[in-house]
């Protein structure tokens, strides 16, 4: 990530954080003070936070009984490993937990300010590329779309800064963290909305561990679908399982950049042409790399406007371990093939990587492995092209009739045709035995028994004997198959 | 009485003695037309009445129709073969006649009256002769002479007038058949857009992608082009015609070829600049009337005249008496006879109108009413000129914008929506139909230029003519059925 970007603004001589709170407020005194909402009260301790309210929290003398809130307890599933009161120094990346993989993406860095993890995120616009050739205006965090993921780990006391460099009001969700009502970041449930220009601090201890996301909160149908969307992983404190070797994040998302346009169309509800792995296409997604025997987990996040995503794994079953309510004990662990993440979901998934090979993992709705697919044209497939490029030939010289034969023969069509600017329509790639006809959700999770690092190793190379090819006239002869 | 059927031989004996004299010929008269036309134009107008000259025209005529034909050449053949513009051109031989004849005298009439005696065996009639004689036209002839030279005037700008509308008609129905004819050339080509629409639907059908209403939609799309070309096929043949008979073409002559675009739109425009003042100054109309007003003036001064001095007539009459006179008997002793004598009375008579009752007042009062005639039609074909002067210098102007808007605007956004859209349909974001809809597009684009074209090049015959002096062709209304672009896209949906 961009270093200019990561200014820590006031973040020095900021007293203890008020949510790494000591004592314990039991339950009915907690629910109490959820009861009686009415919007009139909403409203009434909405403008009384306008101004000073979080720092009034802050400087409040560490938890206490007194301090009006306690870590909830209620619910036995919550993932926890530790118990919520406790404190503890903020976890060490490497010594506390193995940081996450994130493929073309990044962590948010942090810096630890009197026992409390500090970060900064910006809201700002800027041009995201999506794959080689295909970008547009979006709108991320600290110039990422999706932002940088937060890390960090079950009982650490975290600042959040949101500077709002975007030219509309917004706020931040901390989407499946359990948390103090009014940190939740809903814009003018939870908080005043965060002007342009404006930073806001959010504060809060993690009393849980898991995959979970974040978002704006504000018109939310614009401004998450413009990319202000993000992962939030919390590790346990005290993991009950070894750590997995690679731990992979990944947010599904989605949006509608018509080709030759430069800016998602955030009205769009049905037929997104842009489906992305952390904010990019396929090809222009990094392939998950993992030694053979690695113990993989695989988190997966979805905001998407309007889709789920049933993402399939080849080669593979695994179990699906978790969910952003948390852990799933292991005898309800279903093993799958696929995980269907839906809109506002994340899922673990967890293998080991006993079966080396390039693997794809796609979405497996199939629309969703196209780039930019136009919709609403005439089904041409089966049409005799010959009749078409006759007559319509001689009126537009040039025409060709294309989508006969379906779309595979599309994608290196594209690369010769004159097309729209900035669109990569159903491009694919070159792979090891031809062109691989998809795009958007799809990438290839590669596992190979000798690595020196998890760079990208190359197209695997199979054993003897291992790779389909044509049938020869002997083999058909031997095994009676008549063709 | 004799007199009255003896009149007319009499008359026609004066004429016949004076056939061949050198002012009956309109010849210098059509020469000032001639010259006046070409002033106005640039087109000169001629009037075979050799044979010789005959067949030069004709010559000239089948040279010009064996090249694609021109506006210019149009107007030349107009001009040599339109038989309606020639029998115009009689008129002024007529007037010219009338000129001739309002300087000769009345022939004087020789009134003979014979009385037989009652005693028809005496055997000798009697007889009155008297010559008839309207001394007091002398006193016309000038007069006579300069309502007749007035009407040779009228003549002369009603010729004129005749000719420059021919011109006038010639280019209107020249630009209105070009333009037909490249509307029809477009329109074959959003017929042939049609039919590729067809061939895709029916393709795409037969492969079983579409539904029966896709195909028909279709179909139906490319009947409605088809009936849209056969009336502007229709268009083309009677702008045809219209030329035919403007040119005076009959038979083989009718098989010409015209150049094949409308011209483009001049860089320079005609000088605007008071063109109420200009238009007025030239109008044919206005020179016509008050032509026709000095016409009626020098009849109103006649009539004043006349009004003033009673009519006379002065002739002079003789009588031949007969008398039976018994003669005295002859002195041999014989019987006596009888001897006729004879004898003239000659000596002046007169009659006199006395202007007791008709002192001319209600000539006068006449004559008074249509010189107001024509001053209120004066003012009102000053008006109506006035205003065709105004539309024609706004339908100029706004059709030079429109032709301009077309050229520099729609034709060349039309040109990049077909480009966009071939590459929107590269990238399959659009199908076949839409992309020959936007090929549809651009050519209704094309016929819309060719629209506002032909509106311009009407408006600019608009002004021509109300500079050389005439009315626009067609009432100087410039509305063109301009070939609006069909619109909607029914059935032209992206399926």
């Amino acid at each position: 990530m961009d270093k200019s970007r990561r200014k820590f603004l006031a973040a020095s001589g900021v007293a203890v954080a008020g949510a790494a709170l000591g004592g314990r407020i039991n339950l009915a005194q907690a629910q109490t003070g959820h009861s009686g909402h009415n919007m009139g009260g909403m409203r009434g301790s909405h403008d009384g936070q306008m101004s000073g309210g979080m720092q009034q929290k802050t400087s409040r003398p560490k938890a206490s009984p007194a301090s009006g809130y306690a870590h909830p307890r209620g619910n036995d599933w919550y993932a926890r490993t530790v118990d919520p009161d406790d404190t503890f120094p903020p976890g060490q990346p490497g010594k506390d937990y193995t940081p996450v993989v994130v493929p073309n993406g990044a962590t948010l860095p942090f810096k630890i300010v009197d026992g409390v993890k500090v970060f900064h995120m910006v809201a700002e616009e800027f041009v995201h590329q999506f794959a080689p050739g295909f970008k547009a205006i979006c709108w991320g965090y600290n110039g990422r779309f999706p932002g940088p993921v937060i890390e960090a780990v079950e009982g650490d006391v975290i600042r959040i800064y949101v500077t709002n460099k975007l030219s509309v009001p917004t706020s931040v969700h901390w989407h499946g963290l359990i948390l103090p009502a009014n940190m939740d970041g809903v814009a003018n449930l939870s908080q005043p909305v965060i002007k342009p220009g404006e930073t806001f601090r959010y504060e809060f201890k993690c009393i849980q561990h898991g995959t979970f996301m974040y978002h704006s909160h504000k018109d939310t149908m614009t401004q998450e679908g413009m990319g202000l969307v993000g992962m939030f992983i919390i590790h346990p404190r005290k993991p009950k399982r070894p750590r997995p070797d690679r731990d992979f994040v990944m947010l599904l998302h989605e949006m509608d950049i018509k080709p030759g346009t430069y800016r998602p169309d955030t009205t769009v509800a049905v037929g997104f042409n842009t489906l992305t792995m952390n904010g990019m296409v396929f090809p222009g997604i990094e392939p998950m790399v993992a030694k053979l025997n690695d113990k993989v987990r695989m988190r997966i996040g979805n905001l998407s406007a309007m889709d789920h995503h049933p993402i399939h794994l080849h080669g593979y079953a695994f179990r699906i371990t978790e969910t952003d309510g948390g852990e799933i004990p292991e005898a309800a662990q279903w093993p799958e093939v696929s995980v269907l993440v839906s809109v506002g979901q994340t899922r673990n998934i967890e293998f080991v990587a006993d079966n080396p090979g390039d693997w794809a993992m796609h979405c497996h709705m199939t629309h969703h492995i196209m780039n930019q697919m136009g919709h609403g044209l005439p089904n041409m497939v089966g049409v005799d092209a010959r009749v078409v490029n006759t007559s319509v030939g001689d009126l537009i010289p040039g025409y060709m009739t294309m989508g006969t034969k379906g779309m595979g023969e599309m994608g290196k069509h594209a690369a010769m045709m004159d097309i729209p600017e900035n669109s990569i329509p159903m491009v694919g790639a070159d792979g090891p035995y031809g062109y691989l006809g998809v795009g958007g959700m799809f990438t290839v999770f590669k596992v190979r028994a000798d690595l020196e690092s998890y760079d990208d190793p190359g197209w695997y190379n199979p054993p003897e004997g291992t790779l389909a090819r044509t049938a020869t006239a002997a083999e058909l002869r031997k095994d009676g198959i008549k063709v | 009485m004799l007199g009255r059927w003896t009149k007319p031989a009499l008359v026609a004996a004066a004429a016949l003695t004076l056939a061949g004299c050198a002012s009956i010929s309109p010849q210098e008269a059509f020469l000032a037309v001639a010259d006046d036309v070409e002033a106005r134009t640039g087109a000169r107008i001629q009037w075979d009445s050799g044979s010789q000259e005959d067949l030069e025209a004709r010559e000239t005529v089948k040279a010009l129709l064996s090249r694609p034909l021109t506006p210019a050449s149009a107007v030349r053949i107009a001009l040599l073969n339109n038989r309606e513009l020639r029998a115009v051109y009689t008129s002024l031989g007529l007037a010219q006649a009338d000129l001739v004849q309002a300087g000769l005298l009345s022939n004087p009439v020789l009134d003979g009256v014979v009385n037989w005696p009652e005693a028809v065996s005496t055997g000798t009639p009697e007889l009155a002769l008297g010559i008839g004689f309207r001394f007091i036209e002398i006193l016309w002839i000038p007069l006579k002479q300069r309502i007749a030279e007035s009407q040779l005037e009228e003549a002369k700008i009603q010729v004129a007038g005749a000719a420059i509308d021919v011109i006038g008609r010639t280019h209107l129905a020249f630009v209105d058949h070009v333009a037909a004819e490249e509307e029809v050339i477009l329109l074959k080509q959003v017929v042939k857009s049609a039919r590729a629409s067809v061939a895709a639907a029916k393709a795409i059908r037969e492969a079983g992608n579409a539904t029966a209403l896709d195909f028909e939609q279709q179909q139906a799309l490319l009947t409605s082009s088809k009936l849209l070309l056969a009336a502007a096929q229709a268009r083309v043949a009677e702008t045809r015609e219209a030329l035919n008979v403007l040119m005076g073409l009959t038979g083989g002559d009718t098989s010409w070829r015209a150049t094949k675009r409308l011209k483009r739109l001049p860089a320079r425009e005609i000088p605007l600049a008071g063109i109420e003042q200009r238009a007025v100054k030239a109008s044919l109309e206005l020179a016509g009337l008050r032509q026709q007003l000095n016409t009626l003036v020098a009849r109103y001064g006649l009539t004043v005249k006349q009004a003033i001095l009673p009519d006379l007539d002065v002739g002079v009459e003789a009588e031949r008496a007969v008398e039976v006179v018994e003669l005295d008997p002859p002195e041999d002793g014989g019987e006596p006879g009888t001897e006729t004598e004879i004898t003239w009375r000659v000596g002046p008579t007169f009659g006199v109108a006395l202007p007791l009752f008709d002192q001319g007042q209600a000539k006068k009062a006449r004559a008074i009413m249509m010189i107001r005639d024509i001053q209120s039609r004066y003012w009102a074909a000053a008006v109506r000129i006035r205003s065709a002067a105004r539309l024609a210098r706004a339908s100029l102007l706004t059709a030079r914008k429109t032709v301009q808007y077309y050229r520099k605007a729609l034709l060349p956004q039309t040109e990049r929506v077909l480009r966009e859209t071939q590459r929107q349909y590269n990238a399959m974001q659009e199908g076949v139909f839409r992309l020959i809809r936007a090929k549809r597009d651009r050519i209704e684009a094309g016929r819309g230029f060719i629209g506002a074209l032909q509106t311009y090049w009407r408006a600019r015959i608009a002004i021509r003519q109300l500079l050389s002096g005439r009315m626009p062709p067609g009432g100087g209304g410039m509305a063109v059925a301009a070939a609006a672009p069909a619109g909607g896209g029914g059935g032209q949906g992206g399926h």
